[in-house]
């Protein structure tokens, strides 16, 4: 049996402990992920980046079929395949140019695909076809060569390779280490956020849950002088709610706490909506706690601008086309007191945690990178994430 | 994971040793039950890794090897389980008392423990029940207890009606009385304990989860009370009403997350709905947390795994489960159920809230609904299934038989005595005759089908299940109180002796003083079960746990029950005539007689007590007589018993004459019948 | 030399599972086969000829445009990219039969990609007849594990709803036809629309069977996703604002005084197509993957700029 420091008891233990909902929240996630990422990384020996990505995305089907309601999961490991794959491009070597003409041609994932002559290639949607990758063709042959027995050249050449695995290993997981950075570091966030705002502002935020944003509106306050409503958030925040108008007060915000109700008759007075996403898909349209979408839509009755602020980690490629599937319902008795046997037995509830916030509502997503247009995320998203990693697992689809 | 360097224990009493789930725990320990197609166990283990515990002793007693088998092969083994989990094999205990003695004796309790029944769905955060313990332990020294109890409702559908009645001090939240069962409309309260106490609450709306948090002394206190049978009844109400330990015992009520347990048909079914309904989140289906699960929610409260074959005409209701490969047919409804991994379900069958296990297959047209059927149960065509049926383990029910409520049907194949294979059917009679032709093996058998009729005093709702099936256990009470007998007459001997080796000045006057106490007791029983209408289940109960406390012998309870009866009918006898009296009240009483008659020795023993409280009554000749002919018609007391007893020296011959002539009657008949 | 329009036909009538992208591109295949061009500009001067014949000789071409032009783009970026023109040719002549197949594949592609847009109890409201939307449903309904059932208009000119029912009745799908006139009626009980695509503009509008922009913007006003099948080789670097905006979709004659004969409506000359902006589409879904409508441009851009 394995040891408790063994990778494998430790992603099983993740893996669990995702299950449990023992790990949550966006931010924790990801840098769990980010982590277990660097140990999977570094406790293995890699022949090939084919190789590597393969079982990093093996990794990732497991890690999002656990949580498929914790975005930035997949967004962490989309995130470092992509930089894998980065990464091979600048270690292909010079002399082995040759095989990239055919790659620019052919891109399986394009729309030339359909008259692309050779026969290796397939018009399948995934396109990760192992021959795109130089690396992997580099290696492969070398290998092939090392193999029949320990002849001075095979070793010396097998020596080569082994050397620049361990280089692409190191440089893997600087990229990771710098991701983790990133994810940990709120403040550009935080810069580009205070922006948007100025003195005098009165804000509603319907996400009394979210840390970043308590954080970012404490930040906020040391620049700039506004007034916070905050909704009650019923019936999943409620304590959190209080708590956040209680940091503010302390910090010296003026705050209120609303009730989700009063939503639409304070709105007209509201200068701004912010609202901090959970996750940030490909069409621009948000997941949130629920209520954010009440929200929103009553702040596009009074046409008052919806700022949803986000950390670049919570990008994430997927297209939000079965809703339902985005959404992770949580525990009825919020809602009815277990202790009300009548009630229970007669009423069927269902309390969603989150909302999904169509691009429509939102008038500027901010991230890490600054400002953005929801019409535009998709592009944010092409620049992060690399479309053979779209999609790590059926669940993502919804598909059961 | 607060305290996992305090090195938390946990004891999982896997077996209640109770029959409450017969016929499924004739072949599976019950808690490897799925419970929303997930053995029972593994909700537990998950509430223990929440409660960040270090040590698992899972005790098992039924199918132990069942279960340490499914233990080995489980995620449980894995290193990144925070605890080790251990199985622990008990065949020969009897009863949760005997599983408490082998952990004393086992010696592998270190500290303050966690004591949890095997069948316990929680998520309530355990930090705060063990700090509060903790605070406990250090204001009361003698705190030896903190139980777990849910707030609910009294008719909560996740309650057990057999849940106790919990007297709690207010203020401390020690727990003052605990009452067994709220169906006994009286409650024994020493007032003068009380009316210490400003502010008592009687609490009959919680529910038991049978999460205990014990000192190192509550296994101690079973072996030296070696009595116990049962963790509440005995236990608790052994150190409540004690004087002399001084121990106490805390009710820690929570009022949010959920617990609750699976401890008959009734909770169940509630736990499911429960489940399903989402109210022990994160503790749900979908969170696939036992390995190879692939859940999927779906709005309405629907779960399907992967793999799930549905027609495209067929209706799946809210509140449903369909486990992998399992299949539904063409304009079948499918509701409110749960439906367990490659099953197959027919073409325009109905399948409303009932639970089906692994491998059933239900043909076109049957309907089931508030049923649970077992692994590989078949519903032939058109059979309908009605509400409360437990179907067992591979039986077949075929084409068109409808099995009535509440029926508990098994396979034949396990049972010994199984007299006929014939189905009878409620309605459609004419079909039984080709059941047993066509049956692959079982068919239904009436004879191993229990029937159940509601009671008048419950309301009976046919649509629910929970309480119809809960309603035939009511007489549970009766099968283990048989088992204290039998435990009782068996361990007879040893206590003796160990009494006589530990107590040096023990004297027969002693003994004496004892049994008159006894008698007088149990006098006082009975004539409260007469007033009151009792059930005889619950006064043999009371009997049963008196004679236990005080240690007295069979024939000091039949003293005590002729004592009553007679008296009972002295009083009776100026309203109307000796003979319908004395018949009513011994036919009535019948069966505690016999409960507590068990020999030659007893009957005839019986019969001299009879005799001995008639002599000197009014109309005590006709008493004696109508009396013991009642017992000899229902068989209470055998004809040889009358011999034996008619032989012995005439105590009271002043009251023997009218016996005699039926003394004479029956030799002759017997000669006669002989002659023959 | 070969009659393009004719063998463009040829391919169609023979092979009633091709796409008229296809066809285009197994007509321009089978005239580069009788070529005997010297250079390879000469060889793209009467490919460029061919095709504007074949897009001008038939009417609703927009389709078959779209082949064309991939054809020649595939072709003039592999001729720069790799110089050795007639290898080229001669590869591309060698492996014509391929091309077909590969269509075939796109779409089954899409019908897996698209698997997961059909949900547990759906019901599904289907415009104009389209290969792609018919094999997703197929293989929803063999997949077994969704129930939905399909509404299909009648799809009038064209009137290919009834034909479409009967194949998907036969997979056993429950299907229910509607004149057109009555999607606004359905539209409430419709939980999502999907449509097929001759072509897909470059702003991510789609040009389909006429009545696809009316039965999308009825689901716009009902808050129903459009979701368009199309294989990536219908995407068409096209800019229409409107319908009168495609090739072929002449003005529609109203009566005159002058001409007293009575009011007749002419079938066949009617318009085939129409237009549905971009705003009226939730996504497409491709052989490349799921798109929204400006995912369409990436794509083009990417072939043509790049």
């Amino acid at each position: 049996m394995s040891s408790k420091g063994d990778i494998n008891t430790q992603i099983s233990l993740f893996l669990t402990q995702l299950k449990r909902r023992q790990i949550s929240g966006a931010k924790e996630v990801a840098l769990a992920t980010a982590n277990l990422l660097i140990r999977f990384i570094s406790s293995r020996r890699w022949v090939s980046t084919t190789a590597m990505i393969e079982q990093i995305r093996i990794l990732g089907a497991k890690l999002v079929d656990a949580q498929p309601y914790e975005l930035t999961c997949g967004n962490v490991i989309k995130r470092v395949l992509k930089n894998i794959r980065t990464i091979n491009e600048a270690f292909a070597p010079k002399g082995n140019k040759d095989t990239d003409l055919e790659e620019d041609l052919n891109p399986s994932s394009s729309m030339l695909g359909l008259l692309s002559v050779s026969d290796s290639m397939n018009t399948s949607g995934d396109g990760d076809s192992s021959n795109n990758s130089s690396m992997a063709n580099l290696t492969k042959h070398k290998s092939n060569e090392a193999e029949p027995g320990l002849t001075p050249s095979g070793y010396y050449v097998s020596e080569e390779v082994r050397a620049k695995a361990r280089d692409l290993r190191n440089a893997v997981i600087d990229e990771i280490q710098s991701l983790i950075d990133e994810i940990q570091n709120d403040d550009p966030l935080f810069k580009a956020g205070i922006d948007m705002i100025t003195d005098s502002d009165l804000l509603l935020t319907p996400c009394p849950s979210s840390k970043t944003m308590v954080d970012f509106l404490l930040k906020a306050a040391a620049k700039r002088n506004f007034t916070v409503i905050v909704t009650e958030s019923y019936p999943n925040n409620v304590e959190k709610a209080k708590k956040m108008v209680q940091q503010l007060k302390n910090a010296g915000v003026k705050s209120t706490l609303i009730p989700d109700a009063a939503v639409f008759a304070v709105m007209a007075k509201v200068s701004k909506v912010v609202i901090s996403a959970r996750a940030v898909l490909a069409n621009g349209g948000c997941i949130a706690s629920s209520g954010v979408a009440m929200a929103c839509h009553a702040a596009k009755q009074f046409t008052k601008p919806v700022l949803s602020i986000a950390g670049s980690y919570k990008l994430s490629p997927i297209y939000p086309f079965d809703v339902e599937s985005l959404i992770e319902v949580g525990n009825s008795s919020k809602v009815i007191d277990f202790s009300d046997a009548e009630l229970m037995d007669k009423l069927e509830v269902i309390n969603p945690l989150y909302d999904y916030i169509s691009p429509e509502l939102i008038d500027i997503v901010i991230s890490s990178d600054g400002g953005a247009s929801p019409n535009f995320v998709y592009r944010l998203i092409l620049d992060n994430y690399s479309e053979h990693d779209q999609h790590l697992s059926s669940v993502e689809i919804g598909a059961a | 994971m607060a305290r996992s360097d305090k090195n938390l224990q946990a004891v999982v009493l896997c077996d209640t040793y109770l029959p409450r789930f017969m016929p499924l725990t004739a072949h599976k320990p019950r808690c490897l039950l799925p419970l929303a197609n997930t053995p029972l166990i593994e909700y537990t283990l998950e509430f223990l890794v929440n409660c960040g515990v270090s040590e698992v002793y899972l005790m098992c007693c039924a199918h132990a090897s069942q279960v340490s088998e499914y233990i080995k092969s489980s995620r449980w083994v894995s290193p990144f389980v925070p605890f080790k989990v251990q199985t622990i094999e008990l065949p020969n205990t009897m009863s949760v008392g005997d599983a408490m003695r082998d952990i004393d004796s086992r010696g592998i309790i270190t500290s303050d423990f966690l004591l949890i029944s095997g069948d316990v769905v929680c998520n309530i955060d355990f930090d705060r029940v063990w700090a509060a313990h903790v605070q406990r332990k250090n204001e009361d020294k003698n705190c030896i207890m903190s139980m777990v109890l849910r707030k609910a409702s009294a008719l909560h559908r996740t309650r057990s009606n057999r849940t106790g009645l919990f007297v709690v001090d207010d203020i401390t939240k020690r727990l003052v009385v605990y009452q067994r069962s709220i169906l006994q409309k009286d409650i024994d309260v020493d007032s003068s304990e009380l009316l210490k106490l400003t502010n008592v609450a009687f609490r009959n709306d919680l529910i038991d989860c049978r999460i205990d948090i014990c000192s190192m002394d509550v296994p101690a206190l079973f072996t030296e009370n070696f009595d116990y049978e049962h963790l509440r009844d005995d236990f608790v109400r052994g150190v409540l009403t004690s004087d002399l330990l001084g121990k106490t015992i805390y009710a820690h009520i929570v009022d949010d997350g959920y617990a609750a347990r699976v401890e008959s048909f009734k909770t169940y079914k509630g736990v499911t709905k429960d489940i399903v309904s989402r109210y022990s989140y994160p503790l749900v289906v979908d969170s696939n947390v036992v390995q190879g699960k692939s859940y999927m929610y779906q709005r309405g409260h629907i779960y399907k795994e992967r793999d799930v074959v549905l027609s495209q005409s067929c209706t799946i209701g809210m509140s449903t489960i369909i486990g992998s490969k399992s299949s539904v047919g063409d304009s079948t409804l499918v509701q409110g159920s749960v439906i367990g991994r490659c099953c197959a379900i027919g073409n325009n069958a109905v399948v409303e809230n009932a639970c089906l296990w692994d491998n059933v297959r239900i043909e076109d047209g049957a309907q089931v609904r508030g049923a649970i059927l077992a692994d590989n149960v078949r519903i032939c065509k058109d059979a309908v299934i009605e509400p409360g049926a437990v179907i067992g383990f591979g039986v077949t029910v075929e084409a068109g038989t409808t099995v009535p409520q509440g029926a508990r049907i098994h396979a034949k194949n396990r049972r010994s005595s199984s007299a006929s294979a014939k189905s009878k059917s409620k309605s459609e009679s004419e079909s039984g005759s080709e059941n047993g032709d066509e049956s692959d093996g079982y068919g239904y058998s009436d004879s191993s089908a229990v029937i159940s009729n509601s009671d008048d005093d419950e309301p009976s709702d046919t649509e629910d299940l929970a309480a119809l099936v809960d309603e035939m256990y009511l007489s549970d009470e009766s099968i283990v109180s048989l088992d204290h007998r039998k435990l009782a007459a068996t361990r007879k001997p040893r206590r003796k002796s160990r009494t006589m080796s530990t107590t040096s000045n023990f004297s027969a006057e002693d003994a004496e003083d004892d049994d008159e106490e006894f008698v007088k007791e149990a006098i006082t029983s009975i004539n409260r079960s007469i007033v009151d209408k009792h059930t005889q289940d619950v006064a043999i109960l009371e009997l049963n746990t008196l004679r236990m406390t005080m240690n007295a012998p069979h024939e000091k309870v039949q003293e005590a029950v002729v004592i009553a009866l007679v008296s009972h009918i002295g009083h009776l006898i100026t309203q109307s005539d000796v003979k319908s009296v004395t018949t009513n009240v011994f036919t009535t009483w019948s069966p505690l007689l016999r409960r507590i008659t068990f020999d030659m020795v007893g009957q005839t023993n019986l019969a001299a007590q009879i005799e001995n409280n008639c002599a000197g009554m009014l109309q005590g000749e006709r008493i004696l007589a109508f009396a013991l002919m009642t017992l000899y018609d229902t068989d209470v007391i055998s004809e040889n018993a009358v011999y034996a007893w008619h032989k012995q020296p005439e105590a009271g011959s002043q009251v023997r004459q009218l016996v005699d002539q039926w003394v004479e009657w029956l030799e002759n008949a017997e000669e006669e019948s002989d002659d023959e | 030399m070969i009659d393009i329009k004719e063998t463009y036909l040829g391919f169609l009538e023979r092979d009633n599972q091709l796409t008229k992208p296809v066809a285009a591109i197994q007509a321009l295949l089978a005239l580069l086969c009788e070529l005997q061009p010297n250079t390879s500009a000469e060889m793209i001067d009467i490919l460029q000829d061919a095709a504007n014949t074949l897009k001008s000789s038939v009417s609703n071409s927009i389709s078959l445009s779209a082949g064309c032009d991939l054809f020649l783009r595939f072709l003039t970026k592999n001729i720069n990219a790799s110089k050795d023109w007639d290898a080229c040719r001669r590869n591309l002549v060698q492996n014509g039969n391929l091309f077909a197949s590969r269509a075939l594949d796109a779409r089954s592609n899409i019908a897996r990609i698209g698997l997961p847009f059909v949900r547990d109890h759906d019901t599904i409201l289907v415009h104009g007849r389209s290969r792609a939307v018919i094999q997703l449903l197929q293989d929803a309904a063999m997949s077994n594990s969704v129930r939905f059932r399909v509404y299909i208009t009648e799809a009038r000119v064209c009137n290919e709803g009834v034909y479409m029912a009967n194949i998907l009745k036969k997979s056993g799908i429950p299907v229910c036809v509607v004149p057109d006139c009555s999607v606004g009626y359905v539209i409430d009980h419709t939980d999502k629309v999907f449509i097929g695509a001759e072509g897909v503009a470059e702003s991510g509008g789609v040009i389909n069977q006429i009545g696809s922009y009316q039965v999308a913007m009825l689901a716009k006003a009902a808050n129903k996703p459009v979701y368009v099948f199309a294989e990536s080789h219908k995407f068409v670097r096209m800019f229409p604002v409107s319908p009168s905006d495609l090739p072929g979709n002449e003005k529609l004659e109203f009566t005159s005084p002058v001409h007293p004969e009575s009011i007749e409506m002419n079938l066949e000359a009617w318009p085939q197509v129409d237009f549905t902006p971009h705003q009226y589409i939730t996504a497409l879904v491709t052989d490349l993957g799921v798109l929204t409508p400006s995912g369409v441009s990436e794509e083009l851009i990417k072939m043509w700029f790049d």
